[in-house]
């Protein structure tokens, strides 16, 4: 509760914030001030409260509020306000200090052409950056904060009259039931509104170029303060490899691209299961002269090859991951190291079969033409899973296990829409953007599975 | 899902072989004289020959010394002589039952052995074979098979080796299996 007397609340203040170094205050003509310094910048300050001040003019700011309660003052010191105590009223001044780095381009999605800005940390750029695409006063966003001590911004965005109301419904009750210490990133939100354990249903990006495609689709996008990744939200199966310079290039290119796509895809999780399946169950299917070469090279080999493939795939895994951690200046012998000296020496040291190396090094690199880190994880799950049943039954287990898999993504579905759309239920008019991309004069109407409604352009 | 994964562990075969413990056979010559004498040929950088005595053909291939599992799914010549001539119910009924051989080798017959001079070719001389389809004599097993199912009985190209090169002339005919 505030008190009538201007130096009990102060003290309260300070005590709330355990006399902590940044917190500054001053009282001129009768008038006190107090801020944090850490998050508010000075120079505001001075422009805007101490000039007016000393010249017995009004307090000028253009977000200028008036508060009641004693939790509305902590929030807003926090957040970088200058609270001021006049006249028995208590003023919030807006002097938040820039604490971010400027929009710059994407190091995680890297396009050639099209837009390269991408979201910051600054929840005011993030919206502009979508509002400046989208000039529909539809656009609505709604903010939560949520977070006991973090008290984190958290907005959901939506296109009001073609998101589906039930959805936007549903997210809010769940936006609302999460109970949490703090949120630091929007990976935390991601977790708790998402829950299947093997492919994500949520995509997070961080490019505002793909997040207004996804808007005027009828999708619903979270945006997290201090976060430079934005969710969106549902995202089925056919989002997860498409990417966003899709858009920018011509229909036939793209097509190729996306059936490429969609054959690594395959290709990624099956080659190792179908390497162990033919080589140790079912010899016959080999070509004669390739028996023998393959037999050749694995004379001397003391390990069974799912042993050695198991072991060249953790290696791979873990060099990806010293790639990533390194810093930029030894950054380049270690891939040299890794790919070269590893795969030469240990085929010479007769640990392993070369067709070994290069059945890995094949499946790594189909892995990593898709974009999100979450799809790249549960492709890996998956491959093991494969690995597994070729290793118990041969070819028998590959069709087993492709049987569980079929079945375990088509029995996904999120927001009451399966995660397999539009292969499974065939939707005729989401197909045009699916697999293969149509002209755009051709697609003249919205997918009938995330709004109702459907016509473009009016 | 458990009890899938348990069942299928139970179903586990003995059919898996590692491709560096197995001796690839390509070639198959069987005599007959009060006993079997078999010759094998296994490729590997070069083919080899290895030679068994048995009662039956099973007995024979158990006696044989090789450390490494015998592999026949690529299986590409059985030359029989013909003092076996008799014995091709014993040798149709070995084929038939095995589940691993790839039934479309060639068959023949011949007078003599001639296994040792195809082991002088590059290994798996599945290329160079189809040399002796000089005349249109030449045979594989299953097409035997379905010969003796449709006619009652079928022919089985002879080969003979006659001055540095192979030919299949003359056919003998085998009375089919009943």
């Amino acid at each position: 509760m505030i008190s009538k007397n201007i130096n009990e609340n102060i003290k309260y203040i300070k005590n709330k914030f355990g006399n902590s170094s940044d917190i500054k205050y001053r009282t001129i003509k009768n008038i006190t001030y107090i801020y944090l310094e850490s998050v508010s910048s000075g120079e505001l300050i001075s422009e805007y409260l101490i000039k007016s001040i000393l010249n017995n003019k009004e307090i000028y700011n253009s977000s200028l509020s008036i508060l009641t309660t004693m939790e509305e003052i902590l929030y807003n010191l926090s957040s970088g306000f200058t609270i001021v105590f006049i006249k028995n009223k208590v003023i919030s001044i807006e002097t938040k200090s820039i604490l971010d780095r400027g929009i710059n381009e994407s190091t995680s999605e890297t396009i050639i052409r099209g837009p390269k800005d991408s979201f910051t940390e600054n929840h005011q750029i993030n919206i502009g950056l979508i509002r400046k695409r989208i000039k529909d006063p539809n656009l609505w966003f709604k903010e939560f904060k949520i977070g006991k001590r973090t008290k984190t911004k958290v907005t959901m965005a939506y296109i009001n009259d073609i998101a589906l109301k039930e959805n936007v419904n549903i997210i809010e009750k769940q936006l609302n039931n999460i109970n949490i210490d703090g949120i630091l990133d929007s990976s935390y939100i991601k977790e708790m509104l998402d829950n299947s354990i093997t492919f994500p249903e949520i995509m997070s990006t961080e490019r505002p170029d793909l997040t207004s495609g996804a808007l005027l689709e009828g999708k619903i996008i979270i945006l997290v303060e201090n976060s430079p990744f934005v969710l969106i939200l549902p995202s089925f199966l056919i989002d997860f490899m498409h990417s966003a310079e899709d858009y920018f290039e011509s229909p036939i290119n793209i097509s190729l691209t996306r059936i490429l796509r969609l054959i690594s895809f395959i290709l990624t999780i099956i080659t190792p299961a179908f390497y162990i399946a033919v080589t140790t169950w079912n010899q016959e299917i080999i070509p004669n002269d390739l028996l023998l070469s393959l037999s050749k090279g694995r004379t001397g080999v003391p390990f069974p090859t799912a042993l050695e493939l198991i072991m060249l795939m953790t290696t791979f895994e873990i060099l990806k991951e010293a790639d990533i951690r390194m810093p930029n200046a030894s950054g380049t012998s270690v891939s040299i190291v890794g790919a070269l000296i590893l795969g030469e020496a240990a085929v010479s040291a007769g640990i392993v079969s070369p067709i070994a190396i290069i059945v890995v090094a094949f499946t790594s690199i189909s892995g990593l033409v898709f974009t999100d880190i979450d799809f790249i994880n549960s492709i890996r799950y998956w491959r093991f899973i494969f690995i597994i049943f070729s290793i118990i039954l041969g070819f028998i287990g590959v069709v087993i296990a492709s049987l569980i898999f079929l079945t375990k993504l088509c029995s996904m579905e999120y927001l009451k829409t399966p995660y397999t759309i539009p292969a499974s239920p065939l939707i005729k008019n989401g197909l045009k953007d699916s697999f293969i991309r149509f002209r755009r004069n051709k697609i003249n109407k919205r997918t009938s599975y995330l709004t109702n409604n459907i016509k473009k352009g009016d | 899902m458990k009890k899938l994964l348990i069942i299928l562990l139970l179903f586990t075969g003995c059919n898996y072989k590692e491709l560096n413990n197995i001796a690839i056979v390509t070639g198959i010559y069987i005599e007959y004289n009060n006993q079997y004498k078999i010759d094998i040929m296994v490729s590997k950088n070069k083919n080899i020959i290895y030679h068994t005595k048995g009662k039956t053909i099973n007995k024979a291939l158990d006696n044989l010394s090789i450390p490494k599992q015998l592999y026949l799914g690529h299986l590409n010549i059985v030359i029989i002589n013909k003092n076996a001539n008799k014995k091709m119910q014993e040798i149709t009924n070995y084929f038939n039952n095995n589940y691993e051989v790839s039934k479309n080798f060639y068959i023949m017959m011949s007078n003599n052995n001639i296994l040792k001079i195809i082991a002088k070719l590059d290994p798996f001389p599945f290329n160079k074979i189809s040399l002796i389809k000089i005349s249109d004599n030449h045979l594989t097993y299953d097409k035997y098979i379905k010969n003796n199912l449709e006619k009652g009985y079928s022919y089985i190209p002879i080969v003979e080796y006659k001055d540095n090169y192979l030919t299949t002339k003359k056919s003998i005919l085998i009375r089919g299996i009943k």
